[in-house]
């Protein structure tokens, strides 16, 4: 189908901050539309934050393993969004991934993590949102997730005081989790969504099987590692676009001078992306 | 088109419009309308 193959080039043609600054404004504008909360948001945004206007998807699904249901409507659309665009959403609209990318830019010597511990993110999804909610009957990556501290935590224990008086050894935590993310976002590029996030979890697997595609063509690659250096998951393209750890932010399309990385859409021909 | 890629969309479409039927919308995300103590750090 041409339109995905359409859509990706559109997408490496566009500056990324301009639409994360926007899908940013757009879940977090509550006065607009208080009744999105019933539709999941396809970025990280906590459901808590004051100004959010959709449900944190995670949130929900381990409300729904608390009362012990099958999430159809949530999986659904975390599904479409999936099967249609892979891990898109987590290149382009997710706010907490574009605190990352803003922290990232904070002049300060780098630390590059190895990808060998981005299977981390999978066993913190299995025990933290379904296996010890399950049991516990609590939403514990909530308790302990850093965007809720975040955009929900510190805006709420600000505006409303007898809140203030309810916090504990939990918010503590809490915090310094925050704190923590925060100093490795400034050091790390996009550590949360390589090591932790649940909702990256879900889409990756879906960037081998989505309607968009992305293509290496090995004959135009003269090996300069351009694409290397740009990716902001610490991915080597040539050998692992696509992968479940793409978030799919067309960087390395739009560096590449060979035209090596191409869009693409699922069971079609590549297109070349045209290079000025 | 991938054969996969219409059997996922189908399968997707068919969850979400039997999650919207069960009225999921309306019960269970009417959590997320409240504040989640848990995600401001109350225990």
């Amino acid at each position: 189908m041409a339109f995905f193959a359409r859509f990706t080039d559109a997408l490496a043609r566009l500056r990324r901050a301009p639409v994360q600054l926007t899908s940013t404004l757009l879940w977090n504008s509550y006065f607009l539309a208080p009744w999105l909360k019933n539709v999941p948001c396809p970025g990280f945004n906590c459901y808590s934050c004051p100004l959010a206007i959709t449900a944190c998807p995670i949130g929900t699904l381990q409300h729904f393993i608390i009362i012990r249901r099958v999430p159809l409507y949530l999986l659904g659309v975390l599904g479409l969004i999936g099967t249609l665009f892979g891990r898109t959403a987590c290149g382009w609209t997710c706010p907490f991934g574009f605190l990352q990318d803003l922290l990232y830019k904070v002049p300060l010597p780098k630390w590059r993590v190895s990808n060998r511990w981005a299977p981390a993110r999978y066993v913190i999804f299995a025990l933290l949102v379904v296996i010890i909610p399950f049991i516990a009957l609590e939403p514990w990556f909530c308790k302990l997730c850093p965007a809720g501290a975040l955009e929900a935590g510190l805006p709420m224990i600000a505006l409303q005081a007898d809140l203030r008086e309810l916090t504990g050894l939990l918010f503590a935590v809490k915090m310094v989790i925050l704190a923590l993310f925060l100093l490795w976002m400034m050091v790390t590029s996009r550590p949360f969504c390589r090591f932790v996030c649940p909702l990256g979890t879900i889409y990756g697997p879906f960037n081998r099987l989505s309607g968009m595609r992305l293509h290496f063509e090995e004959s135009r690659c003269q090996h300069c590692d351009l694409c290397r250096h740009v990716c902001p998951t610490g991915l080597y393209p040539p050998e692992e676009i696509d992968t479940a750890g793409c978030i799919r932010c067309m960087e390395c399309l739009k560096a590449c001078p060979h035209g090596a990385l191409q869009s693409c859409a699922t069971g079609t021909s590549c297109t070349e992306r045209s290079h000025a | 088109m991938d054969k996969r890629f219409w059997v996922l969309l189908s399968l997707f479409l068919l969850m979400t419009a039997a999650g919207l039927l069960l009225g999921e919308a309306r019960f269970v995300f009417a959590n997320a309308s409240l504040i989640c103590l848990s995600c401001i750090g109350i225990q």
